[in-house]
């Protein structure tokens, strides 16, 4: 059954098919809630938003037309608005993932000192992608994680798919500048503090 | 292509197809030039790192959103509930509350109906009656006049009067009643409506 069909069944009454249409969203969609959200408490957070997210979805239903976009599109617009808002909201909490608890598991073959390099190297491109603007950092984590094109990704920034580029384009290049400092400057903790 | 050129494109180039002309003649440039090559490597570096942040969501995890989800749903539009199961239990319960209330405001009724067919008859108005006026008046000299019954007495103390003020309590109570019976039922018939649809 394609979404169209499913949405219709929903939008006759059929509520427990919601919970059906969500199945076919609802890890893509926290694992985004999860890369936009860099506060404290995230993991709390990013739940709660997800499915706050899925709840305006569903009160807005009956809004949603499919010519406008796709229904995971329409869905991930609606997660990043939640996002944003609640982010303006806690702008003063700014930490970052490392103290939320979040630790990413290294590659298990590699030699200690070797993936204590590339943990420090991780923990570089991770700040990096932390400071990016909101929008450059929206666009890299669609493209990145989400394999999205180029068109989805204008209509979920409300944004022209050439200004699209630009914003991974510039994404791209500060977070290799970041791991670029790595690699030509030896004070490498001074450089990642000072950004 | 040159280094500057090149430089300029990773970046541009770095999501074009590998079909892509341009790109092509990019990793033509990458394979022949060691330094641009150093570059493309910090770049595939950079993206793997930035893969390798990439979070999981486990599957459990995400199941849990979606029974908070369909809970919150439920639980602020019951009437969305399926037909079968808890839904049954919290319509009915909602309707013997209000069948409940119909019978009071039955009973009021009727209790106030029998109030006034009973005890209202012309031979006992007194019990009907309300709102008594003090009207002891002291002396001879009385310019005191009043539209009242019984105001024909030559002086000294003249009896308190009794006025007659309609309608009286149990006529309220029935009107208030038979909005009560009105209210009810037409709840009543609005749910049935919602749940039919
Ligand atoms: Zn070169």
């Amino acid at each position: 059954m394609t979404d169209s069909q499913l949405i219709q069944l929903i939008k006759q009454g059929n509520t427990e098919l919601y919970s059906e249409l969500m199945r076919r969203y609802q890890r893509k969609i926290l694992a985004f809630v999860y890369h936009m959200l860099k506060n404290s408490h995230m993991e709390l957070i990013a739940e709660d938003l997800c499915s706050e997210t899925f709840y305006k979805a569903f009160r807005s239903l009956h809004s949603f037309r499919e010519v406008d976009a796709s229904f995971s599109t329409w869905l991930y617009t609606i997660a990043r608005n939640t996002v944003l808002s609640e982010l303006r909201k806690n702008r003063a909490g700014n930490v970052s993932l490392e103290e939320s608890g979040y630790t990413p598991v290294a590659p298990a073959e590699v030699a200690p000192e070797q993936a204590a390099l590339r943990k420090e190297r991780m923990n570089l491109v991770r700040e990096a992608i932390n400071n990016l603007p909101e929008k450059q950092r929206s666009a890299l984590i669609l493209r990145e994680y989400d394999q999205m094109d180029y068109q989805e990704i204008a209509v979920i920034l409300d944004q022209s798919v050439s200004s699209v580029k630009s914003l991974l384009f510039r994404a791209r290049s500060s977070v290799k500048l970041q791991l670029e400092s790595y690699f030509y400057e030896p004070e490498v903790e001074e450089q990642a503090e000072r950004v | 292509m040159n280094c500057r050129e090149a430089q300029d494109f990773i970046p541009l180039l770095w999501d074009a197809p590998p079909t892509d002309p341009k790109r092509i003649e990019l990793e033509r440039h990458i394979a022949g030039c060691s330094y641009c090559a150093a570059e493309w490597a910090i770049w595939q570096e950079s993206n793997e790192l930035m893969q390798d942040l990439r979070m999981e969501i486990s599957a459990e995890r995400a199941e849990a959103v979606n029974q908070k989800v369909m809970e919150r749903i439920y639980l602020e539009s019951p009437w969305l509930m399926p037909g079968d199961g808890k839904s049954a239990g919290s319509t009915t319960m909602f309707r013997r509350r209000l069948s409940l209330w119909i019978a009071c405001f039955l009973a009021v009724f009727l209790s106030s109906f029998l109030y006034f067919t009973l005890f209202k008859t012309p031979a006992n108005t007194s019990s009907a009656q309300s709102g008594i006026i003090e009207s002891g008046v002291a002396g001879l000299t009385l310019e005191w006049t009043s539209s009242y019954p019984a105001t024909e007495s030559g002086g000294g103390i003249i009896e308190p009067l009794v006025v007659n003020i309609g309608p009286t309590h149990p006529q309220y109570w029935m009107v208030l009643s038979m909005l009560g019976v009105a209210l009810s039922i037409f709840l009543l018939t609005r749910l049935n409506r919602y749940r039919r649809q």
